[in-house]
């Protein structure tokens, strides 16, 4: 269910459309097998580089 | 790219030596590899740094696959054929530093109620847990492997 905006927690600290997001609740053991298991579905990853003079892109 | 192997959270990739890639990474190391996933809205930011190895390295047999020819081409003359003894076959390896990923916990109808919901009612939509691993939690990811 969306979660109510508290006065008190809108601070860069607490703004619950940021602070909250991040799981601190699952054990980081559990985090990490999830996220094998997300790597391993996925299969094709974007490699960005940095050019010199043009910032982060999608190089061929 | 196709992920040539996962090992942990670093990951290998197979590219052409000549692409503009390699020389990017020349001048600057510290890379991205983003996955994303429209069906769910997954999506995982790996950054770190990359080593690149020459056709030489044993591990591009063990990733190299018939697939891979098809992004190389065959020039025909035995030698470029995009098999694994091709000498532009080349092995990128990036090493993670810091991993953020989302982990979408609710079904399209469960994201769609999240988000409607959350514009209508000025509540904060909850459709999953946004999570990062630091340098220690990758060197156990290492590891668990």
């Amino acid at each position: 269910m969306p979660e109510s905006l508290k006065a008190s927690e809108v601070n860069s600290q607490t703004d619950p459309s940021v602070a909250k997001q991040y799981d601190s609740e699952t054990p980081k053991e559990q985090q990490i097998k999830d996220l094998f298991e997300m790597i391993d579905g996925k299969k094709i990853g974007m490699l960005n580089t940095y050019r010199s003079g043009v910032g982060a892109y999608l190089p061929m | 790219m196709a992920v040539g192997k996962r090992s942990g959270l670093d990951i290998l990739f197979l590219a052409n030596a000549h692409s503009r890639k390699f020389s990017d990474i020349s001048q600057n190391p510290e890379v991205q590899v983003t996955f994303q996933d429209s069906k769910t809205q997954d999506w995982i930011s790996i950054s770190g740094t990359v080593t690149t190895t020459s056709n030489t390295d044993p591990r591009i047999k063990d990733i190299w696959s018939h697939g891979v020819k098809a992004w190389f081409g065959d020039l025909g003359d035995g030698k470029h054929d995009g098999g694994p003894d091709d000498p532009r076959v080349s092995l990128i390896e990036v090493k993670a530093k810091y991993v953020v990923y989302y982990l979408t916990k609710v079904g399209l109808l469960g994201y769609v109620k999240e988000v409607g919901g959350a514009a209508l009612t000025g509540k904060v939509a909850d459709t999953g847990v946004l999570r990062e691993l630091d340098e220690k939690d990758i060197e156990q990811a290492r590891r668990m492997e």
